[in-house]
């Protein structure tokens, strides 16, 4: 599974991050990216909508016994973990940034979208934030659901060090930091 | 035996300044009591002499042969406490230099009217610095606290006076 | 300020009112009998506490902070500089100068915790709550300890031992003298305080005389802002600027990142000590 882009959106649907990590020769412009952006919040906010009533109350009585298994994503192996340095970990200690199956946030909203040319994955966070992924395979396995849901998750955590921490950087506006740039494509080339 | 006590900041400036007596103890002589200050400053320039001595306190106790035997061990002789550096008709004087270089003198008076040297009890005295030293490490820490301004929390005050009890008023 | 008259200090009032207030500069030294007046002070005090009933051992608060929340209180502090600034250079100053009052109290702070021998530090443990006490027992059985301590006996005598490290100094560590012994004193304790490791290396300049430059291969507080126009390791500039001017050795220092090849966030800290320490030196040394 390559993954050829990854953007980031913001709560009000704004792209703040996009970036490519495969030349390809039909590159869209920065302003249909934008558009793309604002068509993936319409769609998610759509996609709650549209969720049928019944599942919607099982998931908010799956949400009170704690963790069902389906709203718990596995952690998946020690994926594009920084293999010579292994102290250089940012905030976060241990090997990996995290080691151990987490719960879904996304709850109600779109999560992958599958086309003959590519694929697409979208990690949701707690506060609105959406982290995307555009591979180049079409694959509808959950194996690669989860896959893909992991790599968002730590480039979430990526976000947190060094977006978040970065003191020259204002929420809500596109991202503009060397350290996340070198850390996501140390990520993603060690896929 | 009364005792006048200050710490003096960068400046030349006092940041706290006591005087210990006691009731079966006299107390200064009034007409002494408005020199201490100023005899307490006059040896403020010896300090700054013995800041920068390596020895300080093998050099002021005057042992003519001592300074070079003494200089052997001088690793783990502290150049903190600086032992009796002055005196002034009978009023012994001590110094102590925190590391921020932060003085603290005091004027030690004998318990008879001025006839006789006041005697330093080294031990003592290295005590009680030592322990005021802490306090002011722990003034430090406070984050209101300005470097060089006076000290005038009345807890500092109040146990600043329990430790001269404890090791200078026996 | 106050606009209190300076008196001479004969006119002290009476010694049961002295004591309680603390030191005034405006009136001079008190008088007091130290008998009655830290009998009094104690029962005034009793329920107050304050930093000096605290311990300056250093397991009595916990040691470590977690990197995170420091990166974000940083992280806060430069925003914070940089929305107060109008240039690059007051934003670094104004780091600076947060910095130089820490160095301040770390020069004190970190020398007199040193004068403590490791073996009397595992006896104050023993004392405050057996062999078991962790470092939050530790501070509450001193907090127990004031209400006792007006009445005397043996509560006083607890929060004595427990607040005092004093006491058991034998030998208080040397104050440094010479400009390679504070230098390392920088190098070492400092930053093994600030950052759980020496730095990577103190190198005199080869050019000039009063040059010395202390150099950090991965500095840890910007470790997560990626490069800009303004260098934020000056608030370690600042740090080490306090340390050396409390110490009598005044100095400017700034930051200039110079990568290398392994490491492409390498700071190296210029410490430019004033003429007047180089005289000093050779005339005293």
């Amino acid at each position: 599974m390559a993954i050829q882009t990854i953007l980031v959106i913001n709560k009000s649907g704004g792209l703040v991050y996009q970036r490519d990590f495969i030349k390809t020769s039909a590159k869209l412009s920065s302003n249909e990216y934008l558009i793309l952006a604002g068509t993936l919040q319409g769609v998610v906010a759509i996609a709650s909508q549209v969720t049928p009533k019944a599942l919607q109350i099982s998931a908010k009585a799956g949400s009170k016994t704690a963790n069902e298994p389906s709203q718990l994503i596995p952690y998946v192996g020690s994926l594009g973990a920084p293999t010579q340095n292994l102290s250089d970990m940012g905030s976060f200690m241990g090997q990996d940034f995290f080691n151990e199956s987490f719960a879904s946030w996304n709850q109600s909203g779109l999560k992958h979208v599958t086309t003959d040319q590519l694929s697409m994955f979208l990690y949701q966070t707690l506060t609105g934030l959406k982290f995307v992924a555009i591979s180049t395979q079409s694959t509808t396995n959950a194996m690669a659901v989860s896959i893909a849901e992991n790599l968002l998750r730590k480039a979430y955590c990526l976000y947190a060090d060094y977006v978040m921490k970065n003191p020259f950087h204002d929420p809500d506006m596109p991202i503009k930091c060397e350290l996340f740039d070198s850390h996501l494509a140390e990520l993603v080339g060690q896929l | 035996m009364p005792c006048y006590f200050a710490i003096i900041g960068a400046r030349d400036n006092p940041i706290y300044e006591a005087e210990f007596t006691s009731q079966q103890l006299n107390s200064f002589p009034p007409e002494l009591k408005e020199l201490n200050p100023f005899i307490l400053h006059a040896s403020l320039d010896i300090i700054e002499d013995l800041q920068w001595q390596v020895n300080p306190q093998s050099i002021n106790s005057g042992s003519g042969s001592g300074g070079f035997l003494r200089s052997r061990n001088s690793s783990n002789n502290g150049n903190c406490y600086l032992g009796k550096i002055d005196h002034f008709y009978g009023l012994a004087i001590t110094g102590y230099l925190s590391y921020g270089n932060m003085k603290f003198v005091m004027i030690h008076s004998s318990n008879a009217n001025g006839s006789t040297l006041a005697q330093v009890e080294d031990w003592s005295v290295r005590s009680f610095y030592q322990e005021v030293h802490e306090l002011f490490v722990k003034t430090l820490m406070n984050p209101f606290y300005k470097l060089n301004d006076p000290i005038t929390s009345p807890v500092f005050d109040s146990k600043v006076r329990a430790l001269a009890r404890r090791y200078l008023l026996k | 300020m106050s606009h209190k008259i300076i008196n001479p200090s004969t006119s002290v009032p009476p010694a049961n009112a002295a004591g309680s207030t603390g030191y005034d500069y405006t009136i001079g030294p008190q008088q007091t009998l130290p008998n009655s007046s830290a009998q009094s002070v104690a029962s005034t005090l009793a329920g107050t506490r304050s930093v000096y009933h605290e311990s300056l051992h250093p397991g009595a608060h916990g040691a470590h902070v977690s990197v995170a929340a420091y990166a974000f209180l940083f992280q806060e502090m430069v925003s914070q500089a940089r929305n107060a600034s109008k240039t690059v250079s007051e934003i670094e100053l104004r780091l600076h100068r947060h910095g130089y009052h820490i160095g301040l109290r770390l020069l004190e702070l970190l020398k007199f915790r040193s004068s403590v021998t490791p073996g009397s530090g595992r006896s104050f443990f023993h004392k405050s709550g057996g062999p078991a006490a962790t470092a939050g027992d530790a501070v509450g059985g001193a907090g127990s300890a004031p209400s006792g301590a007006g009445a005397g006996g043996a509560g006083s005598i607890g929060t004595a031992q427990d607040e005092s490290l004093s006491s058991s100094i034998t030998t208080m560590k040397r104050r440094d003298l010479r400009l390679l012994e504070v230098l390392q004193f920088v190098h070492g304790p400092v930053w093994l305080y600030l950052f759980d490791r020496a730095s990577d290396d103190l190198v005199k300049s080869s050019e000039r005389e009063n040059e010395y430059m202390i150099i950090d291969n991965t500095p840890s507080i910007t470790r997560f802002i990626s490069s800009t126009n303004v260098q934020c390791d000056f608030f370690v500039c600042g740090i080490i600027e306090g340390v050396l001017d409390l110490a009598s050795f005044p100095c400017t220092v700034t930051a200039h990142s110079v990568p290398e090849d392994k490491f492409d966030r390498r700071v190296v800290f210029v410490i430019r000590f004033d003429q007047e320490v180089l005289e000093r030196e050779a005339l005293r040394f």
